[in-house]
């Protein structure tokens, strides 16, 4: 988790220090608040990282196993997600969420397969009828379904 | 106008009224499992960030947006800042563009800015202050997800003092 505290920390050292060089090339009245606000940021990201390293220099703490652990369970969500999404791209909203919801109540809450057969068929009419009431558009795709 | 008034009125009525007598049942939902709630609304998600300009990168940076917000949870970072700054950055923009455009820097001396920035800056340092005195938490209270998250074993932040007045009492009670 500390590799991950620097690692951001750095970040958004770079990005402010970037903002606020960019806000320099703005016009006069233009360039004070993103300036402003790039310059505090990149102080403030600055004392967090020196504070992060003085504190590890005074107490070298063990590597959290616990936090590793959330981490691989984030990556795996994270996967679903991004397969969802990928899904929705290729096949449409509505057979990426019927295949997405079906899998992961499935595999993932261990739902039973009567359990996952209402939620879908809930989640499908809920959408649609929240669709047709309020006009909403919904993601194109490849396939255009 | 006359209908506009009631429906709203009424509308209000009708929402309040049921907010109040669903508050209980929609409170349950906070006992759902997240894995179950989670899927549920990820499709709500997407389907909202969508809406705003209905474009690919709407969902391409609600998934940033959420990645963010998981890393900021992961370093500690506090994600509520991040959002207030998110909303109010445009008016303090447009504002702060439209003041130094009248008043270039003499603005910063009048009194009531002089007024906020106090105000400001007191908060902030008793903020700053209050924060380094915080009391002891005990671990009964903090549980054990609270030692997990700090790598450190339970009971290990907690002063000898406090630990040795318990051991006190307790003898006490068995006397």
């Amino acid at each position: 988790m500390r590799k991950l505290s620097y690692g951001f920390g750095i970040c958004v050292f770079v990005i402010f220090s970037a903002a606020a060089y960019a806000s320099t090339g703005f016009h006069r009245l233009a360039m004070y608040f993103p300036f402003a606000v790039a310059l505090g940021g990149a102080v403030l990201s600055a004392i967090y990282l020196i504070t992060l390293a003085l504190e590890e220099r005074q107490s070298r703490l063990p590597e959290n196993k616990e936090g590793l652990a959330e981490m691989r369970r984030a990556l795996v969500y994270l996967g679903w997600f991004l397969g969802y999404i990928l899904l929705i791209a290729i096949a449409g909203l509505v057979v990426a969420s019927v295949v997405f919801l079906a899998a992961f109540l499935y595999r993932e809450a261990r739902m039973r397969w009567w359990g996952v057969l209402i939620s879908v068929a809930g989640t499908l009419l809920v959408l649609f009828t929240i669709s047709g009431v309020m006009r909403l558009y919904w993601p194109r795709n490849l396939l255009g379904l | 106008m006359l209908t506009i008034i009631w429906t709203l009125a009424l509308a209000n009525v009708v929402g309040a009224t049921l907010c109040l007598s669903l508050s209980g049942l929609v409170s349950r939902i906070s006992l759902i499992p997240g894995k179950v709630l989670v899927p549920f609304l990820f499709v709500v998600m997407i389907v909202a960030s969508y809406q705003s300009t209905r474009h690919w990168g709407d969902i391409i940076t609600f998934v940033a947006i959420g990645l963010l917000g998981w890393i900021m949870k992961q370093v500690d970072w506090p994600r509520a800042p991040l959002i207030i700054g998110f909303v109010l950055s445009t008016p303090a923009e447009r504002y702060l563009h439209l003041s130094m455009s009248r008043y270039g820097f003499e603005w910063l001396t009048s009194p009531i800015v002089i007024g906020i920035a106090v105000a400001i800056v007191a908060i902030l340092f008793y903020g700053t202050l209050r924060g380094d005195k915080q009391p002891d938490i005990p671990d009964s209270v903090r549980g054990p997800a609270a030692d997990a998250s700090s790598g450190r074993p339970a009971g290990d932040d907690q002063p000898t003092a406090d630990r040795d007045r318990g051991k006190q009492e307790e003898e006490n009670r068995d006397a």
